[in-house]
């Protein structure tokens, strides 16, 4: 990615050193006018590709890092030695949680279409 | 220890429940051909936007990396032609997630399941976790997610889920060390 990004920098700089543009709009080699210096814009255009590349860069390796565990230790367990297979599983036994979860969003939505036909009349 | 299907109390190791006669033959008669699935996060309800299921990957990626003997598994699921506890247990033997060869008490997995039409979740674990985590610590963890669940946010609900489990596990490993390093400090004084 910074490679990209400095190579994309070198390229503009030979751009705009290497040709000017004359007075009728047609582009000529640079050896026949003095080199004018940078634009603003184009300094500022070559900063923000650069501060891009370098960010998007930073970006992708740091979730790489935080997923590939590169900085945070390593927690092991003991294998057990025997275990006793139940209901003909080999990896589980059946030791589990279980949750039944109510659906507060249907919900709150059933109570809002309800509310006006519930409300009682004065 | 319960019954995938009855939730009938298990109190010895069985090769059927004694209360509905399940056995794991049973479910496979039930469910059929194993489904095709990835080994981290498979959704088959379509409900998890692209982006949240990238987020998710690298979550249950960073799990694997701090306890590479385990593997976080999450499947979505919808129309199941039995219950998600029943579902869960068969998969997490049936299905391919992790290293195919770690069984019985080499196996330290965790698959959550959830049924999105039926609002319900299992967390099941291999032979191997059991010694170290309870059916208490996977009911908070799911008791955690349940609030996220109840509004239909199933990233945010499983993001909860594996960070409560994350640090449940690592607290079991450090107390694990930190007893170790005191009974050799009893053996050993110097």
């Amino acid at each position: 990615m910074c490679l990209i990004g400095i190579g994309i920098v070198c390229f503009l700089i030979t751009i705009t050193h290497g040709f000017a543009r004359t007075a009728g709009g047609m582009v000529a080699p640079a050896d026949s006018f003095p080199p004018e210096p940078i634009a603003l814009g184009w300094k500022i255009a070559m900063i923000a590709v650069v501060v891009s590349a370098l960010g998007t860069g930073l970006y992708f390796s740091a979730r790489r890092w935080r997923s590939s565990n590169l900085f945070d230790r390593q927690y092991r367990f003991a294998p057990v030695a025997q275990v006793a297979l139940r209901l003909g599983g080999t990896k589980s036994g059946g030791s589990m949680a279980t949750i039944v979860f109510v659906d507060r969003a249907a919900n709150a939505e059933s109570l809002k279409i309800r509310k006006p036909e519930e409300t009682p009349p004065r | 220890m319960k019954c995938p299907s009855c939730l009938g109390t298990l109190s010895t190791p069985t090769p059927q429940c004694p209360h509905c006669k399940l056995t794991l033959r049973r479910l496979d008669v039930k469910f059929g051909a194993v489904p095709r699935h990835s080994s981290l996060l498979t959704d088959r309800t379509g409900r998890l936007p692209a982006r949240e299921v990238k987020t998710l990957r690298d979550l249950l990626r960073s799990f694997n990396g701090k306890f590479p003997q385990s593997l976080f598994s999450v499947f979505l699921t919808n129309q199941l032609p039995g219950s998600i506890w029943e579902y869960t247990f068969w998969m997490a033997n049936r299905g391919r997630f992790g290293n195919v060869h770690t069984e019985a008490g080499d196996n330290f997995d965790l698959l959550l399941g959830i049924e999105v039409e039926a609002r319900s979740a299992a967390l099941v674990i291999g032979y191997g976790l059991e010694r170290y985590l309870d059916e208490r610590d996977l009911e908070r963890a799911l008791a955690g997610a349940s609030g996220a669940f109840s509004v239909a946010d199933f990233a945010r609900g499983i993001r909860i889920c594996v960070e409560l489990l994350t640090e449940r596990m690592k607290n079991v490993v450090k107390d694990l060390e930190e007893t170790a390093q005191t009974a050799a400090a009893k053996v050993d004084p110097l």
